[in-house]
């Protein structure tokens, strides 16, 4: 899976969020790739969205 | 060496000066126990009693809030919100702090509304809520001001400490006379550590437009 990417001007959020039963709160700005992978999963929406391919594919 | 510690000065002097006019630099998101006392400066606008309208959200549906300076920006899932077209001026939330022993504050949250009239889909509504209650809730109050704010939810308790209903009470009255006969009054409750937090300026600007995505409106 590619490197999730926090957009800039997200970085100073902190994001609550449950999982697994329990409540968590992360600074997205120390946050660990694990735990945006969980945020991904729940849908915040704070990533960079992956650049698109627009190059030609070589067949 | 002398340059040395020169540099090292003017980067420690640098970093205390910041520290001193943009302190929010060195907090954390969110309200915390790390706010030192500063003066408080009072904004010269009316002020309006009440509350205007209250949205509910399962806590298992409102996945997760996302907070930028003590204001929250986002929350997640999918249209959480539910509206709930309370009768006017009924809608209230209380938030009672107090303190427990001589270190604790204990915050009591109050959300009261009345809905009308007694029929089945009332019934529906609160044994849904009776159902969810386990689970808690999260409640959306929007104030007197047009400021929303979001109940059940602290910086302190995380998600932890949601809303339960707390009582529904409903009597029929004993004539015309009684204005409140055949309203159903539901009471959603916790206690918890930290103070409710309101959604940001553009959060708060769709929820007021109708617009936000965070609520359910039809």
């Amino acid at each position: 899976m590619a490197k999730l990417i926090v957009r800039k001007e997200k970085l100073n959020s902190e994001v609550a969020y449950s999982y697994n039963g329990s409540s968590y709160s992360v600074k997205l700005s120390e946050a660990t790739q694990e735990q945006l992978k969980i945020l991904d999963e729940i849908g915040v929406d704070v990533f960079e969205k992956p650049e698109k391919n627009d190059k030609p594919v070589k067949v | 060496m002398k340059k040395l510690i020169y540099y090292l000065g003017v980067i420690i002097g640098s970093v205390m000066l910041a520290g001193m006019i943009f302190p929010e630099l060195f907090l954390p998101a969110g309200i915390t126990g790390a706010f030192a006392l500063a003066i408080f400066t009072q904004t010269c606008a009316k002020n309006v009693s009440g509350a205007s309208k209250v949205f509910i959200a399962e806590k298992s549906v409102a996945t997760a809030f996302t907070v930028e300076s003590g204001e929250i920006t986002a929350v997640t899932g999918t249209t959480p919100f539910m509206r709930v077209d309370a009768m006017q001026d009924s809608v209230s939330w209380q938030e009672l702090g107090e303190l427990v022993g001589l270190n604790n504050w204990k915050i009591t949250n109050t959300v009261e509304l009345d809905i009308m009239p007694p029929e089945t889909e009332t019934n529906t509504f609160l044994q849904a809520l009776i159902d969810g209650s386990p689970c808690g809730y999260f409640a959306l109050i929007v104030d007197g001001n047009s400021r929303c704010w979001v109940v059940g939810y602290n910086a302190t308790d995380i998600r932890e400490r949601p809303l339960r209903l707390g009582s529904q009470d409903h009597k029929t009255g004993k004539g015309l006379s009684e204005a409140e006969g055949n309203t159903i009054r539901i009471t959603l409750t916790n206690e918890c550590g930290g103070i409710a937090l309101p959604l940001d300026d553009t959060l708060n600007a769709a929820v007021l437009a109708g617009t936000s995505t965070i609520c359910k409106w039809s």
